[in-house]
């Protein structure tokens, strides 16, 4: 089963638009409750007053309970428009004095709290808030608490708890439908520059490595300098890759038509010495394009390795002596390693392993071929600050001169002196590419008392 | 909408009646032989054939009423209207409770403001969606209760008995009046009782606050042993017989009619105050036919229904305001004096307290006729 492809705007999006609405379910209860509160309160002092201005009338004329029913008692539960109102006075002994007999009654606290209570009840077939306030009232035997109780339906109650409601969340919501735009056009506007890039690449002829000139913005900046190195490396392999196959193409050619002349002479030669000669020669070219077209593939996987991996740890110190080991047998002898034994230490280095030991192979091979007979001394040593690893290999052969010293070490150049030792000009090149590629350089030096002192410096691997 | 209330509230409102009841009879002015046939039944038949029948109770006679039913009629003449004529207390008593032997009516009309606010107030009515544009404030109540008349409060005179210079242009010209010739005007002043009449008790309960010579007056009308009556036709009948020469208080709707008819009439509308009731109009909570109830109502508050209603009734809530020419024509007033609108409220209520209103009334008595 395939998985749903994501979409990280929607993602976004969803996900605000969800938190904005739990977010927003919490703010309406608690806005919602509030309103009823802050209402309630409001209307509750209302109430009381009311109820306060019935109290003050109550007189005793006789030895009666009367009540002169204020005006203003109903007047101002009456500034709501919308209410209706009831009320109930009653003597001590909870008969009715003046109201409504069926008001349902308070019960009274403590003698001592006469601040008034409140009370909710269905009334008249609607729910009411009931107010009741107490009045000590002194006329002999009879004495005792009078209570005042009013009542209004909640109309204007949750018309003020409605407003407060509408106007306090009102502006919450247009917040939150604000919010999400601002979301949406902030994720379209992020992901701009990232279109324009796929327009650009889309447009792109396939060769057509050139850095991508595009203005964008800072966000994108490193995402676009990434996307531009890859390509000048991509460029480099291609570039290397072209190279190598024109010069194959040409030197083997060169040395294909001249086995074909030499074996079409040898055809026709009835002498045998001479027909040894022309073998001879033969032998000596096949070797040669075999040589060469060893050397350039194995040019061309190092510049493929290099620039298509990352560069591992590995061990310089190992890969050198298995260099030394894969040499024949009177080849491995004529080398002298220095007494690394009291240098015994590891040799970490960062570099692709393929290529360090193309290094290392080609440049013993290089000693070897032009110092015939002679010993190679070879040192691997740490620099003394610990930094960088350093790896000589010197002969006695018979050097190479300064103005030659850079010019061989690009590709197919080879020394002026030395044509008549068998070599393709790619050692070299191939050793300087896989020291730079591990992030060091190789030299070419003059040995003192003569001879060639190749050293690579690599920094060394923490 | 058949709901019938709860017992507490049955029971409730059943005691208040009772006391009401009980208040109105010890005082001993409602007779059975007033000049209004109580409970009379007009039937105003559909002009087309009939779909549905309207009940209205009110206590608006049927000459002023009857136009504004007829032109109802006009503009849906398939409804037949029934209007069954009350007292402002019974028709109170049958809203709060169910009446047995009656059906129950679609539309109470009353001018006894302040029992109609109760009834809403208790819960008797029901809500009715009338588009109440134009129409002031104070004369809509929780979209219960409507007020579609203004009816001011006027002093009305005997032309042929009272010198041109001698008419009470105000208040304090009544008082003054009374207070210099009280052997003049022994027994010929004619007012309302106020225990009796629920409109009287409106009136003077509005003026007794606006007014700080309400009971130098009241004490004015007790010197000359004014004669008090329960209903405004009692009143201006006896005044054009000739037995009183001043009538005061009297609804102006009755007054001008009278005045028609009577040329030796005179009104005045005073120039210091004038309080003012409004007729309302309720849908009971029990009404069988609550939407042309609501039919009934949206046409009385309409503009064809007002220009009906301000000529049956001499002023119509539209009319206030936009046209005071029109009231100073017809009440013969030089200066409209201020017109104290009622409160259509809960402040209403004040004075319906029962042990309010028997102070009120007995403090009244004992002035006004010791």
């Amino acid at each position: 089963m395939r998985r749903p492809q994501t979409s990280i705007k929607r993602d976004i999006l969803l996900g605000a638009i969800s938190l904005l609405a739990i977010l927003g379910v919490g703010l309406f209860i608690y806005v919602r409750n509030f309103s009823l509160n802050a209402a309630d309160t409001a209307f509750d002092r209302v109430l009381a007053a009311s109820a306060f201005s019935i109290a003050d009338s109550i007189r005793v004329e006789d030895g009666k309970l009367t009540v002169e029913l204020p005006l203003a008692s109903l007047e101002i539960l009456g500034a709501a428009r919308e209410t209706r109102a009831f009320y109930a006075v009653r003597a001590p002994d909870r008969s009715l004095i003046t109201g409504y007999a069926d008001l349902p009654d308070a019960a009274r606290g403590s003698d001592r709290d006469r601040s008034p209570t409140f009370s909710d009840a269905t009334y008249s077939q609607a729910a009411v808030r009931i107010g009741t306030v107490w009045r000590y009232i002194d006329f002999g035997d009879r004495s005792g608490w009078v209570s005042v109780s009013v009542a209004e339906t909640r109309e204007a109650r949750s018309q003020l708890a409605a407003d407060i409601l509408k106007n306090s969340f009102a502006p919450m919501a247009l917040a939150g439908i604000v919010i999400c735009l601002l979301i949406s056009k902030g994720l379209n506007r992020a992901w701009a520059p990232l279109v324009t890039l796929e327009a650009e690449l889309t447009r792109r002829a396939p060769g057509d490595l050139t850095p991508i000139r595009t203005p964008v913005p800072r966000e994108v900046t490193s995402l676009v300098s990434s996307l531009n190195d890859f390509m000048q490396r991509l460029d480099g392999v291609l570039n290397t890759l072209r190279g190598i196959a024109v010069d194959t193409t040409h030197d083997i050619r060169t040395r294909l038509a001249s086995i074909r002349a030499l074996a079409e002479v040898a055809a026709s030669e009835p002498d045998p010495g001479l027909l040894r000669n022309y073998t001879d020669r033969i032998l000596a070219n096949a070797i040669d394009a075999t040589r060469i077209v060893n050397q350039l593939l194995a040019d061309a996987a190092i510049a493929h390795h290099i620039e298509t991996s990352g560069n591992p740890r590995c061990d310089f110190l190992e890969l050198y002596l298995e260099a030394v080991e894969r040499l024949p047998k009177d080849n491995m002898q004529r080398c002298r390693l220095a007494d690394l034994s009291t240098t015994h230490d590891d040799f970490p280095v960062c570099g692709a392993p393929l290529a360090l030991r193309e290094l290392i192979g080609n440049l013993l091979d290089n000693a070897l071929k032009y110092a015939p007979g002679g010993t190679i001394d070879i040192d691997l040593r740490t620099s003394p600050d610990g930094s960088t690893i350093e790896f000589d290999v010197a002969d006695r052969g018979p050097g190479i001169p300064d103005r030659d010293k850079t010019r061989v070490l690009e590709r197919f150049q080879r020394g002026l002196e030395q044509t008549h030792v068998a070599g393709t000009g790619l050692g070299l090149n191939i050793a300087k590419n896989a020291a730079a590629a591990a992030g060091g350089n190789l030299a070419l030096l003059d040995r003192p008392g003569g001879g060639l002192l190749a050293r690579v410096i690599l920094p060394r691997a923490t | 909408m058949s709901a019938k209330p709860s017992p507490p509230i049955a029971r409730n409102a059943m005691r208040c009646i009772a006391l009401i009841v009980g208040l109105f009879l010890v005082s001993g002015g409602c007779r059975a032989d007033q000049s209004k046939s109580i409970n009379e039944l007009n039937v105003f038949h559909a002009p087309a054939s009939p779909t549905a029948t309207l009940l209205i109770h009110g206590t608006a006679d049927i000459l002023a009423m009857g136009p504004v039913i007829e032109g109802f009629q006009k503009e849906h003449p398939d409804i037949e209207v029934q209007y069954r004529l009350y007292e402002t207390v019974p028709l109170y008593q049958e809203g709060a409770s169910a009446p047995s032997d009656r059906p129950v009516a679609d539309l109470l009309i009353s001018s006894a403001m302040d029992l109609q606010v109760k009834l809403a107030n208790d819960g008797h009515v029901q809500r009715a969606a009338i588009a109440t544009r134009g129409l002031p404030d104070w004369a809509v109540w929780r979209d219960e209760i409507f007020g579609f008349t203004v009816e001011p409060a006027v002093i009305v005179y005997n032309k042929d008995m009272l010198d041109r210079d001698e008419v009470p242009k105000s208040h304090q010209d009544l008082i003054r009046l009374l207070e210099r010739s009280p052997e003049r005007f022994r027994r010929k002043i004619a007012t309302y009782d106020i225990g009796v009449s629920g409109v009287g008790y409106l009136f003077a309960t509005t003026e007794s606050m606006l007014s700080a010579n309400f009971w130098r007056l009241a004490h004015a009308l007790g010197t000359t042993k004014a004669k008090l009556f329960c209903c405004t036709q009692d009143m201006l009948d006896s005044l054009s017989r000739g037995d009183t020469l001043i009538a005061y208080d009297v609804l102006g709707s009755y007054a001008l009619r009278q005045a028609e008819r009577h040329p030796n009439l005179g009104i005045v509308v005073p120039e210091d105050y004038v309080t003012v009731v409004s007729r309302t109009i309720v849908i009971p909570r029990r009404a069988q036919h609550p939407a042309l109830a609501g039919t009934f109502v949206d046409y009385v508050l309409s503009e064809p229904g007002q220009a009906v209603v301000a000529n049956g009734f001499g002023l119509s809530i539209a009319g206030v305001g936009t046209d005071r020419e029109q009231m100073k024509t017809r009440y013969v007033a030089e200066k409209p004096g201020l017109l104290n609108f009622p409160t259509l409220g809960l402040p209403a209520l004040a004075y319906l307290d029962l042990v309010k209103r028997e102070q009120f009334v007995k403090t009244w008595r004992q002035i006004v006729s010791p």
